[in-house]
């Protein structure tokens, strides 16, 4: 009966400890490889026509990424942050916005995932910005903030200037996996 | 018998199991808002990179007491109304556990939601206004007030420069009185808050003071108020806006002959600063609540190595001591979540979060213990108690020398003054 009950206490164990072991097991076969974040392209979300200031207009825009899980296993998107600049000149980009999203994405292993960040720019803060982040470039450059604005507002429909994202940066399995990343669009 | 204590061991381990379980899942929820488009991005967006990359350190080196935070940062393009807004989804929705504020204007116009409510409040607006606790009993700044820096900075150039320069000395020598004008946007809160205390300084010292120059926030120009300001023939001028617009106005000063030397508010005084007004940032005097990016201090080490590891698409000779300061954000607010949570304020024993009504109180009294605290990073002592939410006292005033920072003098306000500082200062 003793040894029985031995038995059993034994088995109980291993099951627990197995299942503990379970959960923090590394991944079989190698180590795990960093997903790739591409963007895929900009699309104008939401479009409401230029009127100069005291008007306020916004423009909507989603960013649309192609999230890919190399490995054989699940990841789990969970922080999403990037930079986002318009072309004023040929090759001059200015910096608008950062967008940062937080919804968990679980990407199965060998699959892309498409992922769209929505971001607001608006017609009275873009020249603020542009002046306090970037006015000795604007003035160099010979442009005027409000002029640009305008230009960039009328034109996003036909994409006829760049659309950049920089110091993007995404975020894996509670941080483990860092994964920084750049895009443009058009694509040229 | 036996078979039942067995099953009774079992059933233990596994509440055990699932218990500890639970502990792990308990996350330490914070909001943090922070102007990243708006017309203080120049040094917002740093601030930004810096809170993320302080929040893993913290969460890399156990949490609050083995639990992460979770940190929901959003750009709120320093529109009051917007963050007016996001305050209430952190409240109601994410139910943070505190927040990490910016500007002047949105945390004063949220100061009274706030203390009603009783949520912990840090921000990076070291408005007096805010350090009162009979009147704001839950906002709390982790750098020197504004006024403290203001008056600090007149004082500094006072005892270093008026004193003992010979630029000075042909004017010391007839008996005149130093002339003092403020450069600032007349009608953003954070700029316009420390000029009652500055002007009172200033009078103290015995300065003669002239008319105040409303210089917006996003000025490329400012020749005008340049020349107006000349007609006084001022020997110093306070700068109270960030750091763009204080560049424009230090380099228009030089290129118009206007004379005078410069101090600045910790907001205008960084490493853009020497790029931006280039040869006309010698000389220029300013607040630092913190050390620089990158200088030889503890744990900057760690700043910078989750700078690269972070925001690798961001070059660190682009960063500023705006990532510094977010540390000495995000460190302060740990130190009280964790001194907190050791009070048993935060979570039941089950891991769950203990209600508002609980929580905040703890937090507000955990930071009501800080003794000359400091995480390192240059950061002086901090001290706050019930009746006192100013961290304190000193305050270090750099020059600016080969393009260089160094120290000029460090200004203790309650040793030289401490009946004014305990009496008289405080709020305001």
């Amino acid at each position: 009966m003793r040894t029985r009950d031995t038995k059993l206490v034994v088995f109980l164990l291993i099951v627990l400890l197995a299942a503990a072991g379970c959960a923090t097991m590394p991944m079989a076969g190698g180590p795990a490889q960093p997903p790739q974040v591409k963007l895929e392209r900009v699309e104008v979300a939401s479009y409401f026509a230029y009127a100069a200031p005291p008007a306020r207009v916004p423009l909507v825009l989603a960013f649309v990424y192609n999230v890919s899980n190399p490995n054989d296993f699940p990841v789990a998107l969970e922080e999403m942050k990037f930079t986002v600049s318009f072309e004023a000149k040929p090759g001059e980009y200015f910096a608008l916005n950062t967008p940062v999203v937080y919804e968990t994405m679980h990407i199965p292993g060998k699959t892309t995932n498409q992922l769209r960040v929505t971001a607001v720019l608006d017609s009275l803060i873009v020249p603020g910005n542009l002046a306090v982040t970037s006015g000795t470039r604007v003035i160099a450059l010979g442009l005027k903030p409000g002029d640009v604005v305008k230009e960039w507002w009328e034109k996003i429909g036909d994409f006829s200037f760049g659309v950049k994202v920089t110091e993007g940066v995404a975020i894996f399995n509670g941080a483990s996996m860092v994964v920084s990343f750049e895009g443009s669009f058009p694509k040229k | 018998m036996m078979r039942k204590r067995i099953w009774s061991v079992v059933w233990l381990l596994l509440l055990l199991a699932m218990g500890s379980e639970a502990v792990a899942q308990s996350v330490v929820k914070m909001g943090s808002l922070n102007d990243m488009t708006g017309p203080t991005s120049d040094v917002g967006k740093d601030i930004a990179l810096g809170m993320r990359e302080a929040v893993q350190y913290v969460n890399d080196t156990g949490g609050i007491n083995g639990k992460p935070i979770k940190l929901f940062l959003y750009d709120y393009g320093y529109r009051v109304p917007e963050a007016i807004t996001t305050y209430k989804r952190f409240r109601d929705f994410d139910k943070v556990v505190a927040v990490w504020g910016w500007g002047t204007g949105d945390t004063e116009a949220l100061s009274p939601t706030v203390n009603a409510d009783k949520m912990p409040y840090l921000s990076h607006s070291f408005s007096s206004h805010l350090t009162d606790p009979k009147k704001t009993p839950y906002n709390f700044v982790y750098g020197t007030d504004y006024s403290s820096n203001a008056r600090a900075a007149i004082t500094a150039w006072y005892d270093e420069i008026w004193l003992k320069d010979p630029k000075f000395k042909a004017d010391r020598e007839k008996g005149m009185k130093p002339r003092f004008v403020a450069f600032y946007g007349w009608p953003v809160p954070y700029a316009s808050a420390p000029i009652k205390a500055i002007k009172d300084q200033a009078t103290l010292l015995g300065f003669e003071i002239g008319s105040d120059q409303d210089v917006p926030l996003t000025a490329l120009d400012t020749k005008s108020q340049v020349l107006a300001a000349k007609n006084f023939g001022p020997h110093l001028v306070w700068h109270g806006n960030t750091t763009m617009s204080v560049a424009t106005a230090i380099k228009d000063a030089s290129a118009l002959g206007l004379g005078a030397d410069h101090i600045v508010n910790n907001w205008g005084y960084d490493e853009n600063l020497i790029k931006l007004a280039g040869p006309a940032s010698e000389r220029v005097m300013g607040a630092a609540v913190n050390a620089f990016f990158g200088e030889k201090v503890p744990l900057m080490d760690k700043v910078m190595e989750y700078a690269k590891r972070m925001n690798p698409g961001v070059p660190l000779e682009n960063r500023l001591i705006r990532t510094v300061q977010s540390w000495v954000d995000v460190l302060m607010m740990r130190e009280a979540l964790v001194r907190a949570d050791k009070a048993g304020k935060l979570f039941d024993k089950d891991g769950k979060d203990l209600p508002r009504e609980v929580r905040s109180p703890g937090v507000k009294e955990a930071f009501e213990t800080l003794r000359e605290w400091t995480p390192g990073l240059g950061r002086p002592p901090v001290t706050i108690t019930p009746t006192d939410h100013r961290p304190g006292p000193l305050v270090r005033i750099y020059i600016i020398k080969d393009k260089k920072f160094a120290l000029l003098k460090e200004v203790d306000l309650k040793k030289r003054w401490p009946d004014k500082w305990e009496k008289e200062w405080l709020g305001w």
